[in-house]
């Protein structure tokens, strides 16, 4: 598919704004550092190929959100995925040590709650606009919340919760 | 836990911008997928289907194409099935014994009887003396299907001579000799085929006895 030298230069804006926020719903999703950088990059691959043009910025964003989110549910579900294991890696980004603490807590939740959590608290989406991007119904993304947001604060105090999901 | 400690995690997350250029450059010089992924795994409701395809094809093969393929024009390659014609008047048995058995023959209701060797005389001498690449037939006798002439085998099944004439046309190395001279051209010298040592000369058949898929056949 020939790009012009314009769309060439719109889809590396692209990748430079919104970038971050695809490799944050990634590894939020996979809690490993290269398989989001991949799924990153497969999701703006995905924008490259996509012919489709968005309304504004914000539902480009909403788009690769929710690629990102399906991407990740793909990986997840792949033989490679499931029958190989990942290198280790916590050396690669460096987070004060405030930073690590909570995103090892939410590491402990399952991958939706986490989900709910990044684009309620980080992503300052609202609760039905969370549903669909997450393709549930309203009180489905309502109640992961509030789980969340329970199983996160008893995690902090120290209290033993175990994932039901 | 307050919003703004996991709003302040998350900001700690995030791309280069070299890295970010790379991903760019990536897909825009094709680069695009890591290896391990660049092969799209089919769904599983795809694999299984192709999976059931392909067992079919297999077994439609294996059912309807290779059976065809006979085994020097005879045997089915895959069964060993060489029974040529099914009927419900020759109820044949697969037993040994039957290899040396004596023919009769009866001129005045002309039916062929079968009886085990031990039972009587059987001049087998006919059959090893048999020239395989020869075949006689009078054209004289019509070989008709709707013959009457039909041989009994002894435990009281029945063998009719359209039996005996399809098992000649299958097996090109057997002979249906209709009178004493043909016999005579054959070099055969045994006219000895009935109970009471006289030659009948309605029918006679030699078959090989080297076909073991035939047993009925070979005690004739």
């Amino acid at each position: 598919m020939e790009r012009s030298y314009v769309d060439n230069e719109l889809f590396r804006t692209r990748v430079q704004m919104f970038g971050d926020t695809v490799f944050r719903v990634a590894f939020n999703r996979l809690q490993n550092l290269s398989d989001a950088e991949d799924i990153t990059q497969e999701v703006f691959l995905a924008l490259y190929l996509h012919s489709k043009d968005f309304d504004n910025n914000e539902h480009l964003k909403a788009w690769l959100i929710r690629v990102a989110i399906n991407k990740c549910s793909d990986l997840k579900k792949s033989f490679w995925h499931n029958r190989t294991e990942g290198i280790k890696e916590s050396v690669a980004y460096t987070f004060d040590s405030t930073d690590s603490d909570v995103l090892s807590e939410l590491k402990k939740l399952s991958p939706v709650y986490r989900d709910v959590i990044y684009l309620y608290y980080y992503e300052g989406y609202k609760i039905n606009e969370i549903a669909v991007m997450t393709g549930v119904s309203t009180n489905t993304a309502s109640s992961r919340l509030k789980r969340a947001r329970k199983k996160l604060g008893l995690i902090l105090e120290g209290a033993e919760v175990y994932e039901g999901e | 836990m307050k919003g703004n400690d996991i709003k302040k995690a998350f900001e700690g997350l995030e791309l280069s911008k070299e890295k970010k250029d790379g991903i760019a450059n990536n897909i825009l010089t094709g680069g695009g997928l890591s290896p391990h992924r660049r092969k799209k795994y089919l769904p599983r409701g795809k694999q299984a289907a192709i999976l059931v395809i392909s067992l079919l094809l297999v077994y439609t093969f294996v059912f309807s194409v290779l059976p065809l393929l006979k085994y020097n024009g005879e045997e089915s390659v895959i069964t060993g099935n060489s029974e040529p014609q099914s009927n419900d008047n020759a109820q044949l048995q697969n037993d040994p014994s039957e290899k040396n058995a004596e023919v009769s023959v009866e001129s005045s209701t002309g039916t062929v009887s079968v009886e085990n060797s031990e039972k009587g005389d059987v001049n087998s001498t006919a059959i090893e003396q048999s020239e395989p690449e020869t075949s006689v037939i009078d054209p004289e006798v019509s070989v008709d299907e709707s013959d009457d002439i039909s041989g009994e085998i002894d435990n009281g099944e029945w063998l009719t001579f359209q039996d005996i004439v399809l098992s000649a046309e299958f097996y090109p190395l057997s002979y249906i000799v209709t009178s004493a001279k043909q016999l005579e051209k054959l070099g055969k010298q045994t006219a000895d085929f009935t109970n009471d040592g006289s030659f009948f000369d309605k029918l006679c058949v030699v078959l090989p006895v080297d076909k073991p898929l035939i047993p009925y056949i070979m005690s004739i």
